[in-house]
């Protein structure tokens, strides 16, 4: 018999979870370097992922820093060696959920379901072809796929991690996924993505 | 494993929140001028304290025996190697339906991970061996002859996921061949349905589903991880012809490195024996810890019985141990009936999973499940601590 013989790695940059429990572990000794750290490792992640929940640049960059913020000070509660991508990612998307919520009680006008708040264009005079390609392809997934792909292709989660979060069996996650992928497939032409 | 559109379709989608991305200096003043002085700490960082309460509960296993035999009182640490821990552990019982928080020679009982616990900070080392692996011990053996063909296909996890309905996590209960029909029939366990799925998978050339080869049935009493397509109503084994992903007893996942998601989490390779000149998997097989997988469970598993759970065990219990306390005298066949017919009985009125109701003849010992999943089991014969 043939088999597939590709193994899946991690293509992930960002700290080693040694790396992160140092970086904790100054933190609780009151040494920002070790926040700072931190920021520059994953805080374009943390800003993407909680864009792609808002969908708001203005909000999401008050929630990105809330977002540090507030890691600073529950640095406490944090397990180490147990997958702190996810434990970052899980606390960025509960921010951001949570943002949506309470927007949401607020803005009572907003009938159809739609943000108030849509992403500025003045910085995509030359690329709103491409945002309504994937940025609006993926909007149109149905919300768990939604998610898996805004975990996977913007926190850069493993499968596992985002089945962990979202709390789905992995089965179901990768399923998802893929089937994600063939809408999105159906959608975005190849040319598009050059 | 990414295809080149997988692989394009995330640069773009990166590139398109990057645009959005704020100005990251000017967000990092604004973050540290938003910080509280904080004095040094006191509390220390805890290493996977938390990882192994769930498959704790799992393997907090009850079983009852029989008035006037020896109750074992079973550590954490004696459930990896039952046979021996059982003659090691032993303490005077005291009465009726005592209960042990592990289970002798049961190959359904064995969940949770002591090994893996006590290994440093639970991470795995960059090789194992299949031979330090605990599996259950194959409570019977099937029928099947020696099948080996020319097997052509390729396992190729998007095509599997393509075709896949759902994911169970089984316990084999048996296998058989059907000369007929040249297919191997299986009856599975279904653990967190709780029902039993009879399957049936024809020997080919290992396309369109087939089994090529003997080597790859499943055995009887051990668990897999099986993908399962669905047609007209019966489901099927999806790619059969490969070593399915097998959880141990101690608390791993094994699996060929073709499941590239899997290989997502920390792995180490696993050594395993050849198996015939046309096994294909031997030198591609990789161990994780079973609990990164994930399947079909919920973070809360760990949170403990509700109360009604813990009721429905007492009444189980209650029942069971009544029953002990009439049945010493009766002979075995007697006694197994009688057990058989009281726990289908609990199991009809919800107290205990119907499927998971399992009489092992070899060691005298019916397993089964109760409705909050825990295991529990009555022996029938009188324990022996010299048993192997």
């Amino acid at each position: 018999m043939k088999t597939d013989r590709r193994v899946g790695e991690s293509e992930v940059n960002g700290l080693t979870e040694k790396q992160f429990d140092n970086a904790v572990r100054r933190i609780l000794d009151g040494d920002r370097s070790g926040l700072r750290d931190i920021y520059e490792e994953y805080g374009k992640i943390i800003f993407g992922t909680v864009m792609s929940v808002v969908k708001s640049p203005h909000d999401a960059e008050d929630i990105t820093s809330d977002f540090f913020i507030r890691l600073w000070s529950i640095a406490d509660t944090y397990v180490g060696g147990n997958g702190h991508r996810r434990w970052l990612a899980a606390i960025a998307r509960n921010m951001a959920i949570d943002h949506l919520r309470r927007k949401k009680r607020e803005t009572v006008a907003d009938e159809d379901g739609c943000f108030e708040e849509t992403p500025s264009d003045e910085h995509l005079e030359d690329s709103v072809t491409d945002r309504l390609t994937v940025t609006a392809a993926v909007d149109t997934l149905e919300e768990t796929e939604r998610e898996i792909i805004n975990l996977k292709f913007i926190s850069q989660l493993t499968f596992s991690e985002i089945s962990k979060i979202l709390k789905k069996p992995l089965g179901t996650v990768t399923w998802k996924y893929r089937k994600a992928l063939e809408k999105l497939r159906r959608c975005i032409p190849d040319e598009k993505l050059v | 494993m990414k295809s080149s559109f997988e692989d394009k379709l995330m640069e773009k989608y990166q590139g398109e929140m990057s645009q959005y991305a704020p100005d990251m200096d000017k967000m990092w003043d604004r973050i540290e001028a938003g910080l509280e002085e904080r004095s040094p700490r006191a509390k220390k960082i805890v290493m996977h304290s938390r990882k192994r309460t769930a498959a704790i509960w799992a393997a907090a296993a009850i079983i009852l025996i029989p008035v006037g035999f020896k109750a074992a009182q079973f550590s954490e640490n004696s459930i990896k190697n039952s046979d021996t821990a059982v003659a090691d552990n032993m303490t005077d019982g005291a009465a009726n339906g005592v209960q042990m928080e592990a289970e002798e020679n049961n190959a359904y009982a064995d969940d949770a991970a002591p090994s893996v616990d006590s290994s440093p900070a639970g991470h795995l080392p960059e090789k194992m061996s299949y031979n330090e692996l605990n599996f259950p011990r194959e409570t019977a053996k099937s029928n099947m002859p020696e099948i080996e063909n020319e097997c052509v296909a390729y396992f190729v996890e998007s095509e599997v996921l393509s075709q896949t309905d759902r994911f169970v996590d089984v316990k084999v209960r048996s296998v058989s061949y059907n000369e007929a029909e040249n297919a191997v029939e299986y009856e599975l366990y279904d653990v967190l349905g709780d029902t039993l799925l009879k399957i049936s998978t024809t020997f080919g050339n290992g396309d369109n589903n087939t089994l090529c080869s003997n080597q790859y049935v499943l055995k009887i009493g051990h668990e897999y991880i099986l993908p399962l397509g669905e047609r007209d109503g019966e489901y099927y084994i999806v790619f059969p012809s490969a070593p399915q992903t097998e959880l141990t007893v101690d608390g791993y996942a094994v699996f060929h490195n073709g499941w590239t998601s899997f290989m997502e989490n920390e792995t180490a390779y696993l050594e395993c024996p050849r198996n015939g000149k046309d096994d294909y998997f031997y030198d591609r097989m990789a161990v994780t810890f079973a609990e990164n997988l994930n399947f079909g469970a919920d973070d809360d598993s760990g949170e403990g019985f509700t109360d009604k759970e813990l009721d429905d065990m007492e009444t189980v219990d209650e029942a069971i141990g009544e029953w002990l306390k009439n049945s010493q005298q009766m002979p075995r066949d007697e006694r197994i009936e009688g057990a058989k017919e009281l726990l289908y009985e609990l199991a009809s009125e919800g107290y205990i999973r119907r499927y998971s109701i399992y009489f092992d003849d070899r060691n005298g010992m019916f397993s089964f499940e109760y409705s909050c999943g825990v295991y529990g089991g009555i022996k029938i014969d009188p324990f022996d601590p010299m048993m192997n």
